[in-house]
């Protein structure tokens, strides 16, 4: 996932599918989380929390924009 | 909600409308990859504040939410690169678990799954994950138990989609840590999931 893995690499993993299903599903999860959440970044990145901004900080925030303005 | 008009040459800017507008969709994009309430409000109010200096900059030719997220992409960084000069890599709160426990280790299953831990079968696509905001609170909440390093670097990486080589400038870690904190993240990120989303909805 993070660099291009060697012709060898690349057999011996392909074997390793062939027998072990959890690895082979361990990959397909890392791939769904992936393109899960760049999918989602991409449609609606406020969506990937449920945290907001607190009334105490949008007010501070609030008077420092009138000070600078 | 509605997109502000493009500007006009004769508008001021009206940082209040900003805020009320754009204030908690900045916010929930920080937060989620700062991890951390006080400094993504830092970076809200610093991008506001960037944006009434750099307002005639902005010519009006895309959204302006787009324009401040631009601005407040940048401010998150700029976070990251001194938190990285800060804190340099190696001290052990930092780091997150190997969890070896997922792994058989006497002989001669040393490093096949462990039957507690093995994956199964999800029988789900990133397609029917985006619609469920239900799902999303789970993945925020399975994040948050991560060291904060290794949670920028899974957010950087996974989520915005920033190569290797750019995470380790930014975050001033080599790539061999990099990969390390990555695959730790992975890990425990996938248990957790599963762990709390799919095998209920199965």
């Amino acid at each position: 996932m993070e660099r291009r893995l060697t012709l060898r690499e690349r057999v011996k993993v392909k074997l390793h599918f062939w027998i072990c299903v959890w690895c082979q599903w361990y990959m397909e999860h890392l791939q769904v989380i992936r393109n899960a959440s760049r999918a989602q970044a991409a449609k609606a990145p406020d969506a990937m929390t449920s945290a907001s901004l607190s009334n105490e900080a949008r007010e501070r925030i609030r008077r420092r924009l009138t000070n600078q303005n | 909600m509605s997109e502000a008009p493009a500007k006009s040459p004769y508008q001021s800017p009206d940082p209040e409308r900003w805020l009320d507008e754009h204030g908690d969709y900045l916010f929930k994009y920080a937060v989620f990859r700062l991890r951390d309430d006080v400094v993504a409000e830092d970076a809200v109010q610093e991008t506001f504040l960037a944006a009434l200096k750099a307002y005639e900059n902005f010519e009006g030719r895309g959204s302006e939410r787009t324009w401040l997220v631009g601005i407040l992409k940048h401010k998150i960084i700029d976070h990251f690169r001194r938190a990285g000069r800060e804190a340099p890599i190696g001290e052990e709160s930092d780091e997150a678990s190997d969890h070896r426990e997922f792994f058989e280790r006497p002989e001669p299953w040393q490093g096949h799954w462990n039957n507690n831990y093995a994956p199964n079968d999800w029988h789900a696509t990133p397609a029917e994950l985006i619609e469920r905001s239900d799902f999303w609170k789970v993945f925020d909440e399975c994040l948050s138990p991560l060291p904060k390093r290794t949670a920028n670097a899974f957010t950087l990486r996974e989520v915005d989609g920033l190569k290797s080589e750019e995470i380790c400038e930014i975050l001033s870690i080599k790539v061999n840590n990099l990969w390390v904190m990555l695959h730790r993240a992975r890990l425990h990120l996938r248990n957790c999931l599963e762990m709390n989303w799919f095998r209920h909805e199965q």
